[in-house]
């Protein structure tokens, strides 16, 4: 019951600023537009094409593959490194409260709308690619695992603060690595084979290429449960190392600024 | 019961070099110092107590604070809050305690105060007719409750603070922990708060630890006064028993009305006293009284005394 209202509270501070929403929104249309733009200059040219993939699949792939990463968001990461430099983490500490409980419950609500409109393309884009409707379900059960397992790999590089202190230099690497193995300039499936046959099981490509791919060019279900158990495999590592990192950065942490 | 034996607690910083040349320095190699921040610290506070815990700036009494709270881990020596270890953080010892700062917030800056206290309730399983009755109590008592739907962000910094005490009030902690907590406000504000905390003590034997450079929150919201310095305890009692002859002092004013009815002021020390009385009219004699030491100075001269 906490985890709700912490759910609730978040989602309501996230809806008080309308123009950010827009603006958040706005943006990644029009960073996916530049992106389809110069695919499309080069399909135009036939300089550079993507095996098994039309220029309308490619569109949808791009569209999907940077919608859902508004979803699986790194903020998560820099909310926690934040409270930590600025001592705020004590409030939580000294709350009979997760930590992990409470700022995946804020996660959710600040990513709410975000979901909604991404279970909404799912639908969307499923429909049009004819996919049945348990295999949709399959597919939304898959992102709410990624959701998680994602969440978790944001929590253990929020963690690292206890030691950096200031963790905004990792941030263009993040985003960077995000841009990259997420899948999110190009599918993933267009790198050599022999890259792409570890690189589709990172934690960045299993909550945007993958869901894209299913959408757009599509993946049997065998597959999918494949990509389901590398998920579930990836969460549990999180989840042993982000205990072990927890204990030991809490040791360090001195509540600088406060009590 | 908070127990606290022969806590001590040290903490690794470096030694920053001055210039260019030394930052370069320090860049492959940094000098390590150690500091003790607190030192064989023993010391026992009973259910109900008014406690005030006082010192210089890096005296140790956040870092006392923090361990208190089960921020900080304790390597040396023992603390138990009602037989816990507060470094384990278990439920029941998290909803026992209750924290208020003067510069750090728990509400949520961007929402109305009663989504902070709604969430609040949740965490600490308040059952809702408790949560209503208490809100509404502490909302009036400290003259809010029009201000608990205004955002957070919109509330002056008295008001402000006013919401951050209910909010570290509304479980009905058994321990408080107050830093700063009428730092910037106004004195009205300042008796409003006073005046809610000993009730919270009166009516549910609260046990209040504040930490202020403010004496009058001493003297208002402390029993008994803890005082720092160091890292160490010099001293633990209540706050009458501060050694007078520290005093350098002690003057008697004597309030009286003069030949033409003018209310007239003399200061003498305690050997004229009686002479000086003599000398004036019982009936003109308005009132005698001890000038003794101001508790803030008393404290100053009782830490400078240690330091010597």
């Amino acid at each position: 019951m906490k985890y709700l209202y912490v759910f609730l509270a978040s989602l309501k501070a996230k809806l008080i600023y309308r123009t950010n929403i827009v603006l958040e929104y706005g943006l990644t249309i029009l960073q996916v537009g530049v992106s389809i733009f110069v695919w499309q200059a080069l399909y135009s040219q036939k300089a550079l094409v993507v095996p098994n993939y039309s220029l309308e699949k490619l569109n949808a792939y791009l569209f999907l593959a940077n919608f859902l990463a508004l979803s699986f968001s790194v903020a998560p990461a820099f909310r926690l490194a934040t409270q930590i430099k600025s001592g705020r983490l004590s409030t939580l500490l000294e709350r009979p409260i997760s930590l992990y409980g409470e700022h995946l419950a804020y996660f959710i609500g600040d990513q709410f709308l975000g979901i909604v409109i991404n279970l909404c393309l799912v639908v969307y884009f499923g429909a049009l690619s004819g996919i049945s409707v348990l295999m949709l379900l399959l597919l939304v059960i898959y992102l709410a695992f990624a959701g998680v397992m994602f969440f978790s790999l944001m929590m253990i590089l929020g963690m690292l603060a206890f030691w950096l202190i200031e963790l905004w230099p990792l941030r263009s690497f993040v985003t960077a690595c995000y841009l990259l193995f997420g899948g999110r300039y190009f599918p993933l499936s267009h790198l050599p084979n022999k890259f792409f046959i570890v690189i589709q099981y990172n934690p960045f490509s299993l909550v945007t290429d993958i869901p894209a791919r299913f959408l757009t060019v599509g993946l049997s279900g065998y597959e999918l449960m494949q990509y389901l158990i590398v998920t579930l495999g990836w969460t549990f590592i999180f989840l042993v190392i982000y205990r072990l990192i927890l204990k030991h950065g809490l040791r360090l942490y001195e509540g600088v600024e406060s009590i | 019961m908070i127990e606290v034996k022969n806590a001590t607690l040290q903490y690794t910083t470096f030694k920053r070099s001055q210039g260019l040349k030394g930052v370069m320095h320090d860049f492959f190699k940094r000098s390590v110092i150690q500091v003790e921040a607190l030192s064989d610290i023993s010391l026992t506070i009973n259910e109900g107590e008014m406690i005030g815990l006082i010192g210089r700036n890096g005296a140790g009494k956040t870092t006392l604070i923090k361990l208190l709270t089960g921020i900080l881990p304790l390597r040396q020596g023992e603390i138990k809050i009602d037989q816990m270890l507060p470094y384990q953080r278990e439920k029941v010892f998290l909803k026992n305690i209750g924290v208020l700062l003067g510069q750090r917030s728990q509400l949520i800056w961007d929402l109305p105060a009663i989504d902070t206290y709604d969430m609040l309730a949740a965490i600490y399983e308040l059952p809702k007719q408790m949560y209503s009755a208490r809100l509404t109590w502490l909302s009036e008592q400290l003259e809010v409750t029009e201000l608990l739907y205004i955002p957070v962000r919109k509330l002056s910094l008295g008001q402000r603070v006013k919401c951050e005490l209910i909010a570290a009030l509304l479980h009905r902690p058994k321990y408080l922990f107050l830093d700063e907590p009428t730092l910037g406000l106004d004195f009205v504000t300042q008796k409003t708060i006073y005046k809610i905390l000993r009730l919270e003590n009166q009516y549910h034997k609260t046990t209040i630890i504040t930490t202020s450079h403010y004496i009058k929150d001493i003297e208002q919201l402390a029993d008994k006064v803890i005082i720092l310095n160091k890292g160490k305890i010099i001293f633990n009692d209540k706050l009458e028993q501060l050694p007078k002859e520290l005093t350098t002092e002690i003057l008697f004013d004597i309030d009286f009305l003069n030949s033409k009815s003018v209310e007239k002021k003399l200061t003498c020390a305690p050997d004229k006293l009686n002479e000086i009385l003599a000398k004036i009219p019982a009936e003109r004699i308005l009132r005698v009284s001890q000038r003794g030491m101001e508790l803030e100075e008393l404290i100053l001269q009782f830490i400078k005394g240690d330091s010597i």
